[in-house]
Parts: structure tokens; C-alpha cells; sequence
């Protein structure tokens, strides 16, 4: 029986208040939102009531989306935004399927018209729920106070439990104006959810060093993004360097090994490298560990598959023999199982095949610029910039990479010190990505060097954030890479449909006058010692920078695996593509 | 194209909208639902059942209902093939 003197309406409080000290609770520092008519009375009172959060207004919606998603990767807390009802909350929507790709923990909130309105197609109103169920952990949809502390609690414990994941929250206005006492329920009453469903037994992970200990095995682990999710890059060195097996990285893995470390081989897949890509081409015993064999890094499934026994540890069950059929799954979390394997099994090394992966290493020329022929005559390379950033940060920022060719290039070409500092958006791929996510995660990390590299189409896409990053003086250094061009597709629509550029070429604005309209200093490279002189000046501003590099449109990443293509057959030239029939692509 | 038939029984938490998230998990594998009911539970009210029979393009279902399981709401899958 509750106490009857806290349901006097003086002990009440507002929804909007519940909300503001429900994220007090958690622990939130920092939530980036777009007011608008349903949530007046919640932003009424976020920076009124209560602790103070520091709110961030984002210029769109998508912006603040990507900047929560950004802000989550790197400190691992949840990301918050905020978009009003209607468009707000539509425009949220490409941020939620990214947090979802790629497990990332964020809270995504909406404002949604008065609970009688519903249905009426009433001014800002859209079934924002019903839209994002495919695309995010969990949601929820809430009409009343007496429900927002509750489920916040719920929607703060999906969203970073397990393998992580979006939530949305959907408020109607009542919810926000109507009162409830606010208190948090002590327990989760969540009875379809568990956070790890399965955890594999000390015996499951025994059986490993059967498959270790087969004739002529030549094993490769690849590790992802959820090792990173995890904290277990100690885990993961000390499983490879107990046995001895090569490490291969997933685009979103990358900086989860150390990248000097003679066990690594490289990112694989479509645009990785090639040591990694003929390592898992020969290989005959794959460790996937926290990845989930995206069709991006198999090439071709059944060549992937053939002949190959599949180890993989995994928190998510249902992602067990979705794509590749699992010998051995291992479940649980990534820091859990390699711990507990690291103590359960004995050392072992396979010295023929890791001398095979040296001579790869010396064939194809790895981590350099053997396979990436260089057009220097007329414009500069990208990934040569790329290395130049790496080389003058010496790999110790937090770089945002956008999407298409620039991503694969800041894959290959940056040499990350640190986990969770490479942001990219590996699963949905949104361009319009690299801006926002660079933003989110300073000011999750102030205290680190970030960057964002991205390609003109990309930034053109959230450009609108440099109004965000000039009022806050968010020291976030752009580098774009200036072609006029949607790079990844001119170079499919150069390699594999016969050069007909259609509709991948656009005018670009002056980005130096841009930049500058904001208060924001701004460079233009045409040359490697302006590029270099840039770059430095843009690392002593206590502030955000721009540098557009003027790169060549025209150059292609290598290798590359078109699709439905055996890792084996990667092109490796502009010759080992043009002139053949890729009809089936 | 063949279609393989499964009969599902659900186990989920009693709440608007769980069975849109169901629904929307099988349309992404295009599996379509032939048959559905709703089972009232005789005690506590906060949990139902709800049986399906559905066909798939794919033999292999587990997976599919793995991921239906994975969904907040939804407490158990069990599930036989049924042809």
C-alpha cells in the first residue's frame, strides 16, 4: 500500500519532469533534440527542472541522431535524441536503422500528438511506432506519466544490455502534461528479454581444441565490432598470441588488434586488403568473434564456405548459422568466452602457415600503396591524405569515416591505436554519417583528437551541422575529400558498367567560403605540402577546422571483390576488371 | 515456388502491438501467415498464446525464429514442421 500523503497532487510531477529526472538517474550528461509543438511542454522543463543536462540542438534531426550514435560508440553510454513528432521523428529514422546495423546503445525519443487526436491525421501526426519497429531493439509508445519512469528504466537497460540496440520512445503530449509520483521501479519486469539468451558451457568451449589440434588446420580469426562492445581487445590478443592464429579484421573491428602486430593481417572483405583476403581464402577453420559474416566481408557465399569449418563467438543466438553454418557456436559475451577459452585451453602454433601469411604479406605489398595506383599528376590521392592524417596524428585520433570509397580508404590507410575510435556506418552505410558521428563523439571524448574524413557527397548531406559545431566550438577537423563525385559508385559505374557515369557528378560550393560564413577556418589542398602545412594548422585551432582536399575522382580502391565474387578473385587493377562481362551484378 | 509449413506456438507478453512486431519479423523473410489464433489464457492475463501456421520460402526456419523470439515481448517460440 503506497503511503497516501506522496498521491497529494503537491508530491506529483509532470510528465516532461519524470522524463528530465529519469535521465538524470542514468547518469545522462549530454542529449542532442529539435523542439517543435508536442514536446513544448517537455523542453519547457529541460532546462528548468532538475540536474542540468547539456542539450545540443542539432540542425536536423538525422544530425542529432548520428551524434547520439556517435557519442554511444565512443564512451559506451547511451546516446539520446530527440525530434518532435511528424517530420522530426521521420527524420530520425535512418539514425535509428544505423544504431541498429551496427549494435550501437541509444535512446531515440519522439514527440507524437494528444492520445484523442490519434488517427484523426491531426497537424504533425504519423505512425512514427508503427515505422521504426523494423528497425529498432525495442519501442515503446507512451500516453501517461505514471508509465515514463518505468520505462525509461526498461528502455535504458535494452539499450545497453546484450547486444546493444536502439530504442525508441514515442510520447504523446498527454504524457508530458499529465502527473504521476515518478518513482522508479526498483525491479525490471522485462519476461520475453535476457539480455544474453544463451551462454555456452566451459565443456562447449573445450571442444575447440579438438578443431585446433586437426591435421594440416590453418585457422584465422575475425574479429568485430562486438569485441569492441565487449572490452575485450586484452582477450582477444591474448587468444591469438596463445595460439598463434592470424587476427582479420571487419570494417567496424578495425583498432579492436594491434595494428603492428605481426599476427594481424589486415581488414577483409569487398575493399580489404588482400593479405586478409587470400588468408581467408586458404584458411579451413574461421573464429568469427563478435562479427556476423556480412555479406560485404564472405565475397561469394558458398566459395567463403566451402571446405571451411566455422567457429563463432557470439552474444546474439539468433545470429548463429544465419549466414554461414556454425560447427561450434560459442555464446555469450566476447570478454566472457575468450577469458574463460584462454584459461581452458592449450598453446598452440601453426609455424608453415603463418611463414604462407608472411610471403603474402611480402607479395601483396601489405599496408602499403602497391594496390592503390596513384594519379599524381593532376590531383592528390586519397589515400595517400588519408596516411598523411594518420602519419601527423600518429593514429591517436578518433576518426568518423562517412561512406563509400573514402571509408574503405580511411579502413586501410589510418593505423588506429585505439579501440572505439573508428566510426563508420558499416551495416546501413547512410552517407551524411562522418559529420554528425565526429560531433557526438567529441563531446563524448573532449579530451581526444577528432576527425572526420569524409567525401563531398557525403558531407554535402549533413552539412548543416557545421552551424552546430560553430556555436559550440566543437573542435571537430574536417577533411574532405573534394572530387565532385559519388566516388564508390563512379568507380562501380567506371569498372563495371562500362564508364557510364550517369548521374554520379555534381557542382560543389566553394567549401573554404562555406566553412568560413561560419566562423570556421577552412583550407583548400591542391598540392602534398599545402595538404601537410593544413593539416597542421587545422591540429593548433582550439576549434572546428575544414580542409578539402582536391583528390582525384578517378581513382580506384583496390582490392575489390565484386559481388558474388570468391574473395580469391579480388581485382587488384583497373585491368583485372574492365573489358569483362559482370552482367550478373 | 515451393513453400515449406510450419505451425507456431508463441508465447508473448499481452500488449498493443506485439503482434505487428511479429508480423513485420516474418514479412522480412517473406514468410507468409496462412492461419492465426489468439488464445485467451485462463489465469493470469498478462501472458498469451499465439498459434500460427505459416510458410516459408526457406526450409531452414530456425533462425528466423530465433530472431521472432528475440523481440522484447515475445517469451517463447516453439515450432514443428507441419507437410
Amino acid at each position: 500500500m503506497a503511503n497516501p500523503s506522496i498521491l497529494n497532487e503537491e508530491n506529483l510531477k509532470l510528465g516532461a519532469e519524470i522524463f528530465c529526472d529519469s535521465l538524470a538517474s542514468e547518469g545522462v550528461d549530454i542529449i542532442f533534440g529539435i523542439p517543435g509543438g508536442v514536446l513544448l511542454p517537455l523542453y519547457d522543463k529541460i532546462n528548468t527542472h532538475g540536474k542540468k543536462i547539456r542539450h545540443i540542438l542539432p540542425r536536423h534531426e538525422q544530425g542529432g541522431g548520428f551524434a547520439a550514435d556517435g557519442y554511444a560508440r565512443v564512451t559506451g553510454n547511451v546516446g539520446i535524441s530527440i525530434g518532435t513528432s511528424g517530420p522530426g521523428a521521420t527524420n530520425l529514422l535512418t539514425a535509428m536503422a544505423n544504431s541498429m546495423m551496427d549494435s550501437v546503445p541509444t535512446i531515440y525519443v519522439t514527440g507524437q500528438v494528444m492520445e484523442d487526436m490519434m488517427g484523426t491525421d491531426a497537424f504533425q501526426e504519423t505512425d512514427v511506432v508503427g515505422m521504426s519497429m523494423a528497425i529498432v531493439k525495442h519501442s515503446y509508445f507512451v500516453t501517461h506519466a505514471k508509465d515514463i519512469a518505468r520505462v525509461m528504466k526498461e528502455a535504458f537497460h535494452i539499450a545497453n544490455t546484450g547486444r546493444p540496440g536502439p530504442v525508441h520512445i514515442d510520447f504523446s503530449k498527454d504524457a508530458w502534461l499529465t502527473k504521476a509520483t515518478g518513482e522508479i521501479p526498483e525491479e525490471i519486469n522485462l519476461p520475453g528479454y535476457t539480455a544474453i539468451p544463451e551462454t555456452s558451457a566451459d565443456s562447449e568451449i573445450q571442444k575447440l581444441e579438438g578443431l585446433l589440434e586437426k591435421d594440416g588446420v590453418k585457422p584465422l580469426i575475425i574479429a568485430g565490432h562486438g569485441i569492441e562492445i565487449s572490452r575485450a581487445q586484452k582477450e582477444l590478443l591474448e587468444f591469438a598470441e596463445k595460439h598463434n592464429i592470424p587476427v582479420a579484421n571487419t570494417l567496424l573491428g578495425l583498432g579492436n588488434f594491434p595494428q603492428g602486430h605481426p599476427l594481424w593481417v589486415g581488414m577483409i572483405g569487398m575493399h580489404g586488403d588482400a593479405v586478409a583476403n587470400v588468408t581467408a581464402d586458404s584458411a579451413n577453420l574461421i573464429i568469427g568473434a563478435g562479427m556476423r559474416f556480412d555479406d560485404r566481408i564472405t565475397g561469394e557465399l558458398n566459395d567463403f564456405i566451402d571446405g571451411v569449418t566455422f567457429v563463432h563467438i557470439e552474444i546474439d543466438n539468433s545470429e548463429i548459422n544465419k549466414n554461414v553454418p556454425i560447427e561450434l557456436p560459442l555464446l555469450g559475451d566476447a570478454k566472457d568466452v575468450l577469458s574463460r577459452a584462454n584459461n581452458l585451453l592449450s598453446d598452440h602454433n601453426y609455424t608453415d602457415w603463418l611463414e604462407q601469411i608472411k610471403k603474402w604479406k611480402e607479395e601483396y605489398g601489405f599496408l602499403d600503396f602497391k594496390f592503390n595506383p596513384i594519379n599524381d599528376e593532376k590531383f592528390l590521392s586519397q589515400p595517400r591524405i588519408i596516411k598523411m592524417i594518420s602519419d601527423i596524428t600518429e593514429g591517436e585520433a578518433i576518426v568518423a569515416g562517412d561512406v563509400g570509397r573514402n571509408q574503405m580508404w580511411l579502413g586501410r590507410f589510418y593505423r588506429f591505436k585505439h579501440a572505439n575510435s573508428h566510426l563508420s556506418s558499416g551495416g546501413l552505410g547512410s552517407m551524411g554519417y562522418g559529420l554528425p558521428a565526429a560531433m557526438g563523439a567529441k563531446l563524448g571524448a573532449p579530451d581526444r583528437e577528432v576527425w572526420t574524413t569524409t567525401g563531398d557527397g557525403g558531407f554535402m548531406m549533413n552539412v548543416q551541422e557545421l552551424g552546430t559545431l560553430a556555436e559550440h566550438n566543437i573542435p571537430v577537423k574536417i577533411a574532405i575529400m573534394e572530387d565532385s563525385s559519388l566516388g564508390m559508385v563512379r568507380q562501380w559505374q567506371n569498372l563495371l558498367f562500362k564508364g557510364n557515369l550517369s548521374h554520379s557528378e555534381f557542382k560543389n560550393p566553394d567549401f573554404v567560403a562555406l566553412a568560413n560564413s561560419f566562423g570556421i577556418p577552412a583550407w583548400r589542398a591542391t598540392t602534398y605540402e599545402e595538404a601537410e602545412h593544413a593539416i597542421h594548422e587545422a591540429r593548433k585551432v582550439d576549434g572546428p577546422t575544414l580542409i578539402t582536399f582536391m583528390v582525384d575522382p578517378d581513382e580506384h580502391i583496390f582490392p575489390m571483390v565484386p559481388p558474388n565474387t570468391p574473395l580469391r578473385d579480388q581485382a587488384l587493377r583497373n585491368e583485372d576488371l574492365t573489358g569483362k562481362d559482370h552482367g550478373t551484378i | 515456388m515451393e513453400q515449406y509449413n510450419y505451425e507456431l506456438k508463441t508465447t508473448v507478453e499481452n500488449q498493443p502491438g506485439v503482434l505487428a512486431r511479429m508480423t513485420i519479423m516474418l514479412r522480412k523473410f517473406n514468410i507468409n501467415i496462412k492461419s492465426m489464433e489468439i488464445v485467451e489464457p485462463e489465469g493470469d492475463k498478462s501472458i498469451y498464446e499465439i498459434h500460427m501456421v505459416i510458410e516459408s520460402p526457406k526450409e531452414d526456419v530456425s533462425v528466423v525464429l530465433k530472431k521472432l523470439e528475440r523481440l522484447v515481448p515475445v517469451i517463447l517460440v516453439e515450432y514443428k514442421r507441419i507437410d
